[in-house]
């Protein structure tokens, strides 16, 4: 009782957001901003999730999957969804501001998806917001890091990955479609998202593997065109794993040699929540249980750390609170693609190759590289970005963070030959 | 005179239609897809639009009377008032600080409200943008931001006025309830304090990102991609 009534202090002095399903259960549209090359209104689904992870209300999902279902009938490969899960501090409410910024990324990517396209295709994109409980309090937002944390990995569970496995099926019902789907995470929204995507796709690959047909060919389950991680929140403990099986695996998502990324994993260099904020609180978390230590293979230096187990991979992170302290993206040596921008020479360092044509993103012109002797060499891709594309941790909703992800998923579209597949070993 | 059987049937469709007729004519409305419009007052359409309307401009000056820098700082402020006795006839004690601490957030919150109403007035833009220039410049160009802003033809510079309104009205309104230091000369003092506190917030504001990034990057683990990748022969 005491607790509740302390609970309850608490949530009446920091103004706690209440649990509740922001958005209607219809499908809504977002207006054309005033002068803007917008023609047409764009359809924008809601699909709200509560502290525990459960869906607010089917009919929220049903009504998306089904006008997504109808817009992929008319327009076929040219119609385009962008799926976006917020992040810390967000919600569902119009008011948080990434409902907005969504809003106006959406208007962004308008032009470019209804280029070249037939006048029958008339609602060619449509948008996919999912909401959770990241916002918290209303004061003190700062110090809600650990509970919103917690209710991320919540927030990734069964519920959300229904959700998305008929968002993909629906917006790409098979491999060699066309049509795309990009979904983006965002900070914690990102371990959302990873928390969903890695072993949906660890157990479809699992599952082609063990068959006994599989003869180390292309594997056929759905994907999204593009999973981005943007500036994601989450401790490199969960995505190490995925390396790990990605690796060991020989998981290779190419289409004639050419590497294409199943996920992209990119932080701002300006992150600063990401290179400060996340190590301090994660350092907190840490208290509450062990990491280990790698072995090194010098027996003297594994004697005297008491190591266990197989060796540091790479070598170079002896720790594994290396990995629970900092997100992916903040841990250069899990770094595979690096940015090199005007008025720099626009060239990549020796060995290393572009993946594709430089690009104009605001007032810079970029390039991104491959770095061939990476440790990383999986189609998990991750990089650093500049502070030209996306300034700082929440301030992502800019023409030039569109000009970058639509630089890498033009790369795929305009990809001539067969369409990149999954393979593994 | 009886009611036929056709007419006891034509009035009770009659009924029937007058119930179901507002119901069809709602179900019309909901399965409208719905325009999402958000608030004006959402904070990405205040940092974005590119003109702000009276209302945001009241949101951003009604967000700015309750920060934690507004309740810190008067926190911190009134417990260094606290220390020197600035005003001695308040005493010590938990009621003098929380007479100290009352005067300070007033002084912040007319300081607020001073430049909320001069901007709204002369149509000056409250919001603060990162400076153009470059290097040692853009301390300088940060510090003009109090005086003056780019016009929005882009053609030049145009006086502001807001910040010197908002600090003068920080300063005198002390002569309301400051019982020693209520002077005129004090409150000229206060005023440039509060002035100075303006500029030193846009060298704070401009230069934040800085020195965050350089702390990002003492946080950050330090071996390279290439280092990692000359240890390890797994694809």
């Amino acid at each position: 009782m005491r607790n509740r009534i302390a609970a309850l202090a608490i949530c009446a002095l920091t103004g706690c957001y209440p649990v509740k399903q922001y958005q209607s259960n219809m499908v809504g549209l977002v207006p054309p901003a005033p002068n803007s090359k917008v023609t047409g209104p764009i359809p924008l689904g809601f699909v709200e999730f509560d502290d525990n992870g459960q869906i607010f209300s089917r009919a929220q999902l049903e009504n998306t999957v089904e006008e997504m279902k109808k817009l992929h009938e008319a327009c076929r490969d040219g119609f385009t969804a962008v799926l976006f899960i917020h992040g810390w501090k967000n919600n569902a409410d119009p008011n948080s501001n990434n409902v907005a910024g969504f809003e106006a990324f959406l208007r962004q990517v308008y032009p470019e998806v209804k280029k070249g396209l037939k006048d029958d295709c008339a609602k060619p994109l449509m948008g996919i917001y999912i909401g959770w409980r990241g916002a918290r309090v209303r004061i003190g937002k700062n110090f809600s890091y650990w509970n919103g944390s917690n209710a991320a990995v919540r927030a990734g569970g069964l519920g959300l990955e229904e959700a998305l496995y008929r968002i993909m099926r629906t917006a790409r019902p098979t491999p060699s479609e066309e049509s795309n789907l990009i979904l983006i995470g965002h900070s914690f929204g990102g371990r959302v998202l990873e928390k969903v995507m890695t072993p949906y796709l660890e157990n479809e690959i699992l599952n082609e593997l063990r068959h006994s047909n599989y003869n180390g060919g292309a594997m056929s389950f759905p994907l999204p065109t593009l999973t981005v991680l943007l500036n994601e929140a989450a401790p490199a403990t969960d995505s190490k794993q995925f390396l790990d099986f990605l690796k060991n695996h020989h998981v290779t998502y190419t289409a004639d040699d050419k590497r294409f990324p199943l996920f992209l994993s990119i932080t701002s260099d300006g992150d600063w929540a990401n290179h400060i904020l996340l190590p301090v609180g994660q350092g907190a978390a840490r208290m509450q249980m062990k990491t280990r230590t790698y072995c090194t293979g010098n027996a003297e230096a594994d004697r005297k750390s008491k190591c266990s187990g197989d060796p540091a991979d790479p070598a170079v992170i002896t720790s594994q609170s290396t990995y629970f302290t900092h997100s992916t993206a903040t841990i250069p040596a899990l770094y595979s693609h690096y940015f090199v921008s005007s008025p720099a020479a626009l060239h990549c360092q020796e060995n290393d190759n572009p993946i594709g044509p430089s690009f104009t993103a605001g007032k810079e012109t970029y390039l991104v590289c491959e770095t061939s002797a990476a440790w990383n060499r999986t189609p998990y891709w991750v990089s650093s970005m500049p502070i030209t594309i996306v300034p700082d941790h929440s301030d992502i909703f800019h023409p030039a963070l569109y000009e970058t992800l639509m630089s890498f998923v033009r790369e795929r579209l305009h990809h001539e030959g067969s369409p990149p597949v999954v393979k593994a070993q | 005179m009886p009611i036929s059987f056709e007419g006891r049937l034509a009035r009770a469709g009659t009924a029937v239609l007058a119930l179901i007729f507002p119901a069809l004519i709602h179900a019309q409305t909901v399965s409208q897809p719905a325009v999402i419009n958000t608030p004006p007052c959402n904070d990405y359409n205040i940092k974005n639009d590119p003109v702000l309307t009276a209302k945001q401009r009241t949101c951003i000056w009604a967000g700015n009377l309750l920060t934690s820098g507004s309740v810190f700082g008067a926190a911190v402020s009134s417990a260094y008032g606290q220390l020197t006795d600035d005003e001695p006839s308040w005493g010590q004690g938990a009621a003098g600080f929380a007479k100290r601490y009352g005067a300070r957030y007033a002084q912040g919150v007319s300081k607020a409200t001073g430049q909320y109403l001069t901007a709204l007035a002369f149509r000056e833009d409250p919001r603060r943008k990162p400076s153009n220039c470059i290097a040692w410049k853009r301390a300088v160009c940060a510090a003009r931001s109090v005086f003056a802003q780019p016009k929005e033809s882009g053609d030049g510079y145009r006086p502001v006025f807001s910040y010197l309104a908002g600090a003068a009205a920080s300063g005198f309104v002390g002569i309301g309830f400051y019982p020693d230091s209520g002077t005129v000369n004090l409150s000229v003092r206060r005023t440039g304090t509060s002035l100075a506190s303006s500029l030193l917030s846009v060298e704070i504001a401009e230069f934040q990102p800085d020195l965050l990034r350089f702390l990002g990057k003492r946080f950050s683990p330090k071996s390279t991609a290439k280092q990692a990748g000359a240890g390890s022969s797994k694809e």
